[in-house]
């Protein structure tokens, strides 16, 4: 027992140390993941790694001297390399939307729920596109700016058919409407079914463009879909569209191509 | 909590993994006395 507590008593800190390092390290993977510059960092953090390992463990005094030469460059590089990225990270954690909590986001994924069968109630056709880690900031471009906070009443006044802003999509980032009225791309893909309009098809079409969420009112039919990763489910009900909206916003199991796997 | 702490599992465990690796090879360039071997710079001024 004695041995047990001058262990711990002096190797806490390290533990202590570890586990700060695999926070930082899991933050910093679910940040960059789908990033342009996620692959160059695996592949630099693998090769950087590996060859440290390999320098300690086999004594290869050259690649360790190598390494250390190297190495304050490479921090500069990084930071070089991933300046866009870590201006948005510094400025997502002063907005504090990096602490939001599960509690946060699934009361936040209630409300669209809820506006969304609003939508479909009163049949406004409707294409609301949820930016996840890739941005779709070249998408809003091509609406009309709003950065308003995320209400069922104005996304009724916005897919109101009367109203100017009704055509084209709404871009949701962090739970605030970016941008209304915009275009976005249309998908090329001739298998699909026939009785899918424009507006499906640029639903699909920014899904395939980047790992958003694309939900889809029919105007015809109030029937409501769901698209991501350019798969699209349809006519999901009240219950379902809850449940896979949950799936892919607080599981994160959006890497599965198959919505048959997603269910389980 | 159960959830929370399950779902991601195999990238946090690498992540425990990554960070282990890390700590050991910086904790054996910073302490040279930690299992006997000299560090880079011991090695250096040898």
């Amino acid at each position: 027992m004695e041995a047990v507590v001058e262990f711990v008593s002096t190797h806490w800190t390290g533990a202590v140390e570890i586990l700060l390092l695999s926070v930082l390290l899991y933050y910093s993977y679910l940040y960059f993941r789908g990033t342009p510059g996620a692959k160059i960092l695996v592949g630099l953090a693998l090769v950087f790694i590996s060859l440290t390992l390999a320098s300690q463990l086999l004594d290869l005094h050259v690649i360790g001297w190598l390494l250390r030469s190297f190495s304050v460059f490479l921090a500069i590089a990084l930071v070089v390399i991933f300046q866009p990225e870590l201006r948005r990270a510094l400025t997502e954690l002063g907005s504090q939307h990096f602490f939001r909590s599960a509690l946060q986001k699934k009361e936040s994924i209630d409300l669209l729920v809820d506006t969304v069968f609003d939508l479909a109630r009163r049949q406004f056709g409707a294409l609301i596109a949820l930016e996840r880690d890739i941005s779709i900031r070249q998408f809003a471009s091509t609406g009309v700016d709003l950065d308003a906070v995320f209400t069922r009443e104005l996304v009724l006044t916005i897919f109101h058919p009367k109203t100017v802003l009704h055509d084209g999509g709404v871009i949701v980032q962090n739970d605030r409407l970016a941008a209304a009225a915009c275009i976005f791309p249309l998908t090329p893909r001739e298998d699909l079914d026939r009785s899918l309009g424009l507006r499906h098809r640029a639903g699909i079409g920014i899904t395939e463009e980047s790992d958003a969420i694309a939900i889809l009112v029919s105007e015809e039919t109030g029937h409501v879909s769901l698209c991501h990763r350019g798969i699209i489910e349809r006519n999901l009900n009240v219950d379902r569209f809850r449940r896979r909206l949950n799936q892919l916003l607080l599981l994160e199991k959006y890497e599965t191509d198959s919505p048959a796997q997603l269910e389980n | 909590m159960k959830q929370i702490l399950l779902h991601n599992w195999k990238i946090k465990l690498t992540c425990l993994v990554l960070a282990s690796v890390v700590w050991y090879v910086i904790q054996h360039n910073v302490n040279p006395g930690g299992d006997g071997r000299a560090s880079f710079s011991e090695r250096a001024k040898q």
